[in-house]
């Protein structure tokens, strides 16, 4: 066998177990357990972190470009 | 046939209660890919409490879905979560946690509000966070409320 071709296949074999060893990549438990909190996506939570967009009062169409928004203002 | 029909009924409430218990799920329930990744729990799974062993199954089986992309996304979430001080984390579960027990209508909603939110522009938003900040806690309980409570208008005033 050439040394050409013993290069090219340990090439290879080493692209296949990148390969592999990327497919089995394990995270670690608690970062499963994130995961798992939540009933659709861990995406979920970012909503809440901005509890303005939960909160307010939204308006049903586009505000106009320089139009003051009424979405925080409470009504009192 | 009364004191039957009253039995019927119990019978049914506590089969409804049972079936909403986290009962856990057994290492053999678990699919190839769910015990690949939990393979470090293999010998003692049956000693997880059933809350863990479903928070850890269903983490599993998201994990395994994701491409590498969407795997990086997740974890730098998960860093943020992480990061973030545990008070705050309990008012986000807490809102999630009303969010949950929202109808479909009202949640839908709230996911388009944020949509909206994350669209506007930085300094627009700055301006309604600058807002919001400066509300009472009662205004903004008065807004939570009449965001969860009232029908969204169609047409503006």
């Amino acid at each position: 066998m050439s040394v050409k071709r013993t290069a090219v296949l340990g090439s290879l074999l080493m692209g296949c177990s990148l390969v592999l060893a990327a497919d089995d990549e394990v995270p670690d438990a608690e970062f499963l357990e994130y995961l798992g909190l939540w009933e659709e996506s861990d995406e979920d939570w970012l909503i809440f972190d901005e509890p303005i967009t939960a909160d307010a009062e939204e308006r049903s169409d586009p505000v106009p470009q320089g139009e003051e928004s009424t979405e925080t203002k409470d009504e009192s | 046939m009364k004191a039957k029909t009253i039995l019927a009924i119990a019978m049914i409430t506590f089969a409804g209660l049972a079936v909403a218990e986290d009962t856990g799920v057994s290492w053999e329930q678990l699919s190839a890919d769910q015990q690949r990744v939990l393979s470090s729990f293999s010998e003692n799974w049956d000693t997880l409490t059933p809350e863990r062993q479903t928070r850890l199954s269903t983490g599993a089986e998201r994990w395994a879905r994701m491409t590498p992309k969407q795997r990086d996304a997740a974890q730098n979430r998960f860093k943020r979560w992480r990061d973030m001080p545990p008070e705050r984390r309990n008012q986000i579960r807490e809102r999630y946690e009303q969010y949950r027990d929202m109808s479909p209508a009202q949640q839908k909603r709230i996911r388009d509000n944020y949509r909206r939110y994350q669209r506007m522009p930085a300094e627009r938003r700055q301006m309604l966070r600058d807002r919001y900040r400066s509300l009472t806690p009662d205004q903004r309980q008065r807004l939570r409320d009449r965001a969860r409570d009232k029908p969204r208008a169609t047409t503006r005033d």
